[in-house]
């Protein structure tokens, strides 16, 4: 762009000098064209003072023929001798201004005629003249007049007279003429001048105005630049990158703030040094060859993503870097900026992530050996567990019905305690396998018909047990979020616990249904039965803890513990409310989310 | 009852041998029984090998009552040999477990048994079972005839 902005300078400063020579060519012109005018206006103006010469001459020569005639008449009239003796020398005075005007009027053929016309009548009364002068001085004045001289010199005179009057007209019309030429040249010359200097002078202030113009503009460019150069400064220091421009030789010719800080070198000790000197030996020579490559085809980018690259600071520390190379074209040629990040954070945090992950894939697959073996020992729990139980039961039921005969009523008991704790040990490890697949069990995510699951449920316990009247209630719109088989096993524990519970009272009372926490849904189930001492609530939910006896109600403890440890995964929170004859309330909730944002 | 046609009780812990022998006796089932107590031993018996090298192969048990933690072999794997040998693709088989895990119903099933039953701690239900599983499957159930002979 600056490069564009510089030949547009240039043209422009052409541009002037055309215009400047113009108006210099002109002027000349111009100059030239008045200087011959003014020559010739010159010529022209000598023929018009020579005109009047000539003009003032024949009015002499007019003047003096009249007072020839005067002279002569005097004589005539008075006698007086002395105006006619100086005729002559009057006469010789004409002849005298004719040769004056033939040299005046050399130029014009004409006037030469009418000049010998005048020399002749000149030359006429010139001896007219002489003669009269000596009659008159040989005889007395009337004598004199009656010589018929007197009478031919008046005749020569008038006639010579006569003869100044055209000329003086000729004249008169040529000095007119010339004068009339004179100044249509001098009109000629002043609109020559005058127009001529108008054009030059609107043409300076054009070219003027344009060179204003142009001075303005190439002012504002060069705002502009000191501006753009402004910012790219600001721009360059303020990079977080560090970034240093290299020259075709792989010199450094600008460095910004951000590489004295990350190499810990002053800029002075950087410019016009080699750019390797930011690398390690082991880069240099790699690196070299890459922006001589580079150079000869920007294409190809040393040091791509992916290429492990190392800065070397002043303290000859290393760190790793990313560099990214772009092509610059200048007034001093093309230059290559290279963008420096210290990318050392982003190792960091690389290898931290790394560490984490590593981490976890231990931890995850020190869960899932700890899965593993959990589900083994179910495994082996539910079928070697279970066996010795069976052999108890069946052998002991042998007994019974192989000896029965022979053995009384208290051995009899102590077999059919035998059988009834073979029983329970049984019940027991199946609750304990429930509880641990309850733990280990895959979760999905999906929502449930709590309130339906809940009717299932209920019916289920009624088929079971249908002499009993319990009046089962089921509010409407009991949806959860979570794993539909492990939120059946929570609902199975906690109405077969209300079932069980109620189980001795004639007529009873189940709920089902759904309250709001702070907005989050709260799911709760409620019956009418025996309820519980608050003092013990704490001891509800855990294994194996009971607050009746077995022979009062059966159960293994188990059931709550399931459902607090469903409930948990579910990230919810299970919690009781009871009083001992007033029934009993289990509540939970779904996610710890929707507890503490009401809107969620 | 049916005398002359064997049930093979594979099962390894001799109390449930003999428990199971009981509760088929109460239940009236007098069927000639031959225990195999372990999946090799099962095995050899109904392909006449080994222990039981020269036995007519042919003369396939009326059911198979199988346990699946077994010495040597386990259970499943006998039923995969049962089920891939055409002389006893079709022969009925119960598997009679302690486990009631939901992978070993879904295996056996996939593996072609003809029922599942876990052996309840309570004599007094096995007994039951016993009977069920003897009056279904020695009485009721219709076999194909010449099934072995024509496959």
């Amino acid at each position: 762009m600056i490069a564009k902005k510089l030949s547009s300078q240039n043209k422009e400063a052409q541009y002037l000098l055309a215009g400047f020579a113009i108006a210099v060519v002109a002027a000349i012109a111009v100059a030239l064209a008045a200087y011959d005018d003014l020559n010739r206006n010159f010529d022209s103006n000598n023929w018009i003072s020579r005109a009047g010469t000539v003009i003032e001459t024949l009015d002499v020569a007019g003047g003096d023929s009249f007072a020839a005639l005067a002279a002569l008449q005097n004589y005539y009239a008075h006698g007086d001798r002395e105006p006619l003796d100086n005729l002559a020398a009057s006469i010789s005075d004409l002849q005298r201004q004719a040769v004056a005007l033939r040299i005046l009027t050399l130029d014009n053929p004409a006037q030469q005629r009418q000049l010998d016309q005048v020399d002749l009548a000149a030359a006429n009364a010139a001896i007219l003249a002489q003669e009269a002068i000596q009659v008159a001085a040989s005889t007395s004045r009337e004598d004199a007049i009656k010589d018929p001289v007197f009478a031919n010199l008046a005749t020569a005179l008038s006639q010579l007279r006569s003869q100044y009057d055209p000329l003086s007209a000729t004249e008169s019309i040529l000095l007119t003429a010339r004068t009339a030429a004179l100044q249509t040249s001098f009109r000629r010359s002043a609109a020559v001048m005058g127009v001529g200097g108008i054009i030059i002078f609107a043409w300076l202030l054009l070219v003027g105005g344009y060179a204003g113009l142009t001075a303005y503009r190439f002012k504002q460019i060069a705002v502009d630049r000191r501006r753009a150069d402004d910012r790219f400064r600001a721009l360059l220091e303020t990079a977080p990158d560090a970034i240093v421009l290299v020259n075709r030789q792989g010199r450094i010719v600008l460095a910004n703030a951000q590489t004295e800080k990350r190499f810990g070198y002053s800029r002075e000790e950087l410019l016009g040094k080699p750019v390797e000197m930011l690398l390690p030996p082991r880069f240099r020579a790699q690196h070299s060859h890459d922006c001589n490559s580079y150079f000869a085809d920007s294409k190809v980018r040393p040091a791509g993503p992916g290429a492990e690259l190392y800065g070397l600071r002043k303290d000859a520390s290393e760190f790793p870097i990313e560099v990214s190379l772009s092509e610059i074209e200048t007034e001093d040629g093309t230059l290559v900026s290279s963008v420096i990040r210290d990318i050392s954070d982003r190792k960091e945090a690389e290898e931290r992530v790394r560490e984490l992950d590593e981490i976890q894939r231990r931890h995850a697959v020190q869960v899932e050996a700890a899965n593993k073996e959990l589900e083994a020992f179910s495994y082996s729990v539910s079928h070697d567990l279970r066996a010795p139980l069976r052999s108890i039961d069946g052998f002991s039921l042998a007994l019974l019905e192989d000896w029965g005969t022979q053995l009384d009523a208290d051995a009899k008991h102590s077999l059919d305690r035998i059988r009834a704790a073979t029983q329970r040990m049984a019940q027991l490890i199946d609750d304990l396998l429930n509880l641990a697949r309850v733990t280990g069990a895959e979760m999905r995510a999906e929502s449930v018909d709590l309130g339906a699951m809940a009717k299932g449920i209920l019916a289920g316990l009624q088929s079971g047990d249908p002499q009993r009247h319990v009046e089962c209630v089921v509010a409407d719109g009991v949806m959860g979020r979570g794993d539909p088989r492990l939120l059946r096993v929570v609902l199975e524990n906690l109405l077969g616990n209300a079932w069980k519970f109620t189980m001795n009272m004639p007529q009873s009372r189940i709920e089902v249904g759904i309250a709001r926490q702070d907005g989050a849904p709260v799911y709760y189930v409620r019956d009418d039965g025996p309820g519980f001492d608050m003092a013990y609530v704490g001891k509800l939910f855990g294994t194996f803890q009971r607050l009746h006896a077995v022979t009062e109600f059966p159960g293994t403890g188990i059931g709550l513990a399931s459902v607090r440890r469903i409930i948990q995964r579910h990230g919810g929170r299970t919690w009781a409310q009871g009083a001992l004859g007033k029934g009993a309330t289990f509540s939970f909730t779904l996610s710890e989310h929707q507890g503490e944002t009401p809107n969620a | 009852m049916h005398d002359d046609q064997v049930i093979l009780l594979v099962e390894d812990n001799p109390d449930d041998e003999a428990l199971t022998l009981r509760a088929l006796k109460k239940n009236n089932i007098n069927n000639k029984v031959v225990v195999a107590r372990d999946g090799v031993e099962a095995v050899d018996y109904l392909f006449g090998t080994g222990l039981y090298e020269g036995r007519d192969a042919a003369d396939v048990p009326q059911i198979v009552l199988l346990d699946l933690k077994l010495p040597k072999m386990d259970g499943f794997e006998v039923l995969r040999l049962l089920r891939a040998d055409p002389r006893t693709r079709l022969l009925p088989v119960v598997i009679l477990t302690c486990s009631a895990e939901q992978r070993d119903l879904v295996q056996g099933y996939g593996l072609g048994a003809n029922s599942y039953v876990r052996k309840p701690v309570d004599f007094d239900q096995f007994v039951n079972a016993v009977k069920q599983l003897g009056l279904y499957w020695l009485v009721l159930n219709e076999r194909p005839h010449s099934a072995l002979t024509n496959v």
